[in-house]
């Protein structure tokens, strides 16, 4: 059974949805507020290959590349499902940006002076892993951790060369790069953590709702099959309590076409109970089938394809030919014509000889509504018509 | 089988690879109180059935399926010479319409054979157009776009023929002799008739239904 989970889905992906925006708005105000403030405080400690431009520009186009990155990582994030499942390695794009990426961050550590080495102007360096995190969302954690070691090892391999480094820088170099990555790391572990809580949470409320759903339904089924046991029940209980005490003779042709309708009409309510594509044929043939028992032979034969109806019209349909089958003698032939708002059951059958025909059956039965009756006969064969009218 | 004078007008040749549905046919041949039909090949192979004497047949009543293979194909080339009769156990409308578009005169399907095999073969050598409740059922279900235009009363006649297996019966719901209710019947059929695809039997049918009165020429284009 498939049960609406859409709430619970949305749910889990709320969730989601608020960890990915708090990765925002953590790499965007940090972009902002350190690294755009450390480039423009320390503007005359960058040094670059072409003195005749100011030197600033090249750490400038390093941040607004970052930016770019930042922007088009925040578009894809808002932009799909936060349900889409986790890719198992990113795609080509996400690595092309976590590229430039480390490419931007060493054009601005290697065009920082040295004395800027540990200060905000040389901010690339520790700020990589923020809009790293935004690019490799979907990632396994893996890719993150190790493009946070590749900007660690291109970073100190970038620093050793273009400067003199001593002990203690080394080591400050190592706590810095340690702390960020901590950081970054901790904030991603912590986003991954909520989801997979998140989306546990929406599937045990999914499950939970289809179970209430499901209980639901078997309830209406069970109150629909009580209701209608108890409408045969009782005509059920007088044969058979006829026959039990006697006062029933099994060989009175009355008896004997009271207990066809009853079980007919048993077997149709079971038949009702089946998930078929069209259940009035359903139920015609499985009333046929108890006919056919006795030996009667049912043609049942069908033009134009039968419109939804209710159960109380297809009851009110079958309850005249069920009264025929239950007289005739030899032969029945059933045939329905159906329209989109019209359909009409028809029933011949020869009458067994001492059989009476309750031609009152089939009238005003069950508040269907639109349903007509009409019997004929001549010498030879009883003729019944229903037809259900949508006008 | 009599062996008197009696001239026997139609000769037939039936085809069916179940021999207990010849020896039915046979029975039904011989049962028949005015002797209307000769039946002069029968076989449960085509080939053999038309080698000989049921290949001048005025009429081939043939089963659609000969141990498995289908004869809707050929029926288009064995009416260029003879009327044919399909008599199948198949019931679809779809294929009851298919085989009366190919050149069969028509169809009748197994159960409804004892009731009308005679006639159908009878009016099928003479171009009359025969419908069994089978063939009513196929042209009320026909929603295709090309199917003929019918009047109320024509449809209203197939639709209770369907439903009833008396035409006395039916002509007494609608108020009409059984005549009338039969020529609104064969009407539907001639109609069918001038549809689909050109076969013999399908111009000698309109011509017939022309000459009879049943329609006016005017009626068919």
């Amino acid at each position: 059974m498939t049960t609406d989970a859409r709430p619970a889905a949305g749910y889990g992906h709320g969730y989601a949805r608020g960890t990915a925006l708090a990765a925002i708005i953590v790499a965007a105000v940090w972009h902002v507020l350190n690294n755009l403030s450390g480039t423009i405080v320390y503007r005359d400690e960058y040094r670059t290959p072409w003195p005749q431009l100011p030197h600033v520009l090249v750490p400038l186009a390093a941040w607004v590349v970052i930016a770019a990155l930042i922007g088009l990582a925040t578009a894809d994030l808002l932009r799909r499902p936060h349900d889409t499942p986790q890719l198992s390695a990113p795609a080509a794009p996400v690595l092309v940006g976590v590229a430039l990426l480390l490419a931007a961050t060493l054009v601005v550590s290697s065009s920082a002076c040295p004395k800027i080495t540990f200060l905000s102007g040389n901010w690339a360096w520790t700020a990589f892993g923020w809009p790293a995190m935004l690019l490799l969302w979907r990632s396994p954690i893996g890719w993150l951790l190790g493009a946070l070691g590749v900007n660690a090892v291109a970073v100190i391999v970038a620093i050793w060369l273009t400067r003199d480094v001593d002990r203690v820088d080394a080591a400050r170099l190592v706590i810095t790069l340690y702390g960020a990555t901590a950081i970054q790391m901790g904030l991603f572990a912590g986003c991954r953590f909520m989801q997979r809580v998140a989306a546990r949470a929406a599937a045990a409320r999914a499950a939970s709702a289809e179970l209430e759903t499901r209980k639901l339904v078997a309830e209406q089924i069970h109150e629909a099959r009580q209701e209608r046991y108890h409408e045969i029940g009782h005509s059920m209980g007088e044969i058979l309590g006829g026959l039990a005490d006697g006062s029933s003779d099994p060989g009175d042709s009355d008896v004997r076409r009271r207990s066809a309708v009853a079980a007919a009409r048993l077997r149709r309510l079971i038949a009702e109970r089946d998930d078929t594509d069209s259940p009035l044929l359903h139920e015609l043939r499985a009333c046929a089938d108890i006919a056919e028992r006795r030996g009667l032979v049912v043609g049942l034969e069908v033009v134009g394809r039968l419109p939804d109806l209710p159960v109380v019209v297809r009851r009110a349909l079958t309850e005249a030919p069920i009264h025929l089958m239950a007289v005739a003698a030899t032969d029945c032939r059933i045939t329905i014509i159906a329209m989109p708002d019209e359909v009409e059951v028809s029933a011949v059958a020869d009458i067994a000889v001492g059989m009476r025909i309750d031609e009152s059956a089939g009238t005003g039965s069950g508040g269907a509504t639109g349903v007509t009756v009409s019997w004929s006969r001549d010498e030879e064969a009883v003729w019944v018509r229903t037809t259900w009218c949508a006008r | 089988m009599g062996t008197d004078n009696v001239v026997r007008a139609v000769t037939v040749a039936v085809v069916d690879d179940h021999e207990v549905v010849l020896a039915g046919v046979r029975a039904w041949v011989d049962a028949d109180p005015e002797q209307r039909l000769q039946l002069v090949g029968y076989g449960v192979r085509i080939d053999s059935v038309l080698a000989g004497p049921g290949r001048r047949a005025h009429v081939l009543v043939l089963d659609l399926g000969i141990f498995g293979e289908s004869m809707v194909s050929r029926i288009g080339v064995l009416a260029q010479e003879r009327r044919v009769v399909a008599f199948s156990a198949e019931t679809s409308d779809a294929t009851i319409r298919a085989v009366l578009d190919a050149g069969a005169s028509a169809y009748l399907t197994k159960h409804e054979g004892a009731d009308h095999f005679i006639e159908v073969v009878a009016a099928a050598a003479e171009d009359r157009p025969y419908v069994t409740p089978s063939v009513a059922r196929a042209m009320l279900a026909d929603s295709s776009p090309n199917r003929p235009v019918l009047s109320a009363q024509e449809t209203r006649a197939l639709k209770l023929w369907f439903q009833h297996p008396k035409k006395h019966t039916v002509a007494r719901d609608m108020g009409l002799s059984v005549e009338t209710v039969d020529q609104y019947i064969s009407r539907a059929r001639i109609k069918y008739a001038t549809v689909g695809r050109p076969a013999p039997n399908k111009a000698a049918m309109v011509a017939r239904a022309i000459e009879d009165g049943l329609i006016r020429p005017e009626d068919v284009r």
